[in-house]
């Protein structure tokens, strides 16, 4: 290669053609964005049928629930523990820790007059000494 | 315009350009086929966004989306491969196959920025003004870097025929 100046070794460089790209993959392309639309779709309904699944598994254990504690507020009895009623818990049961659980599940709740007064509670304020 | 038109001028863009473009990126990323993938992947986005008609200058904005895939892949791999010396750049004038491997040997002994400014205005014939917007330098810049880099070029490109000369 002679010594050339700088317009000339330009002209020399531009008869070196650069090599042609392979053609665009555009079927490839195209059925990759195919493909992809596909898993897309799969995905979303995928996520759709769990979705609706779940709320169905979660609203029938609400349902499941409500009902169970609507049962239990039905089996409560409505009437306040008195002295009385724990007697006949202590004789009937076979044990007195069965006794005490029966008298736990009872509902407390007050349901009494103010004229009347529970006798657990009264003897829960009395201090007793020993 | 419509889709369809936008398609048939990116593949017209790339029947053009493409082989200047597929130059500049392997001249970067320094391996031929990482580099025509990363063209492949330009086009493609192109023609599936369809955006090539907000750019003003169309050609340095293909050589623009080129230069930033070949980088960010580069530092997602954060890998660079060393020049591929084995596959060919050029279609040589008269099977002149040594004179393509030496001139292919001395732009690789160009550093990065000089290498792509030579690669730009020779091959892809772009203006130091526009190769200047693309580097993010001034034309000035591109200008005295181009000048820089072709008289390292010629020089290297002789002491290598001198020495094959020398040793035939």
């Amino acid at each position: 290669m002679p010594t050339l100046d700088d317009d000339r070794f330009e002209a020399y460089l531009k008869q070196f053609r650069p090599i042609v790209p392979d053609a665009i993959p555009l079927n490839e392309h195209r059925q990759k964005s195919w493909r992809r639309l596909v898993l897309r779709s799969v995905g979303a309904a995928a996520v759709v049928i769990l979705g609706v699944v779940s709320f169905y598994v979660v609203n029938s254990r609400v349902t499941e629930k409500r009902s169970n504690s609507a049962s239990l507020e039905m089996a409560l009895p409505k009437r306040p523990l008195t002295m009385r009623d724990a007697n006949a818990l202590l004789a009937a049961a076979p044990s007195y820790k069965a006794a005490v659980d029966n008298m736990a599940f009872h509902n407390q709740g007050s349901t009494i007059s103010k004229e009347k007064q529970s006798a657990l509670a009264v003897l829960a304020k009395e201090k007793i000494k020993l | 315009m419509d889709r369809i038109g936008t398609n048939s001028e990116i593949e017209a863009l790339y029947r053009q350009h493409g082989a200047a473009l597929l130059l500049f990126a392997t001249a970067i990323a320094g391996e031929r086929s990482r580099a025509q993938d990363l063209v492949h992947q330009v086009f493609l986005k192109l023609i599936e966004n369809g955006n090539l008609s907000r750019a003003e200058d169309k050609k340095a904005y293909l050589f623009a989306c080129v230069r930033n895939a070949v980088l960010n892949e580069r530092k997602l791999g954060a890998r660079q491969a060393p020049l591929d010396t084995d596959t060919a750049w050029f279609s040589p004038p008269d099977r002149d196959y040594a004179g393509e491997q030496n001139l292919r040997r001395a732009l690789g002994t160009l550093p990065d920025d000089q290498k792509q400014v030579v690669i730009l205005h020779v091959w892809g014939e772009l203006t130091f003004s526009q190769i200047g917007d693309l580097l993010d330098v001034s034309s000035n810049t591109a200008a005295s870097r181009y000048r820089y880099a072709l008289g390292k070029l010629r020089d290297s490109m002789l002491v290598k025929e001198n020495s094959c000369a020398d040793s035939g």
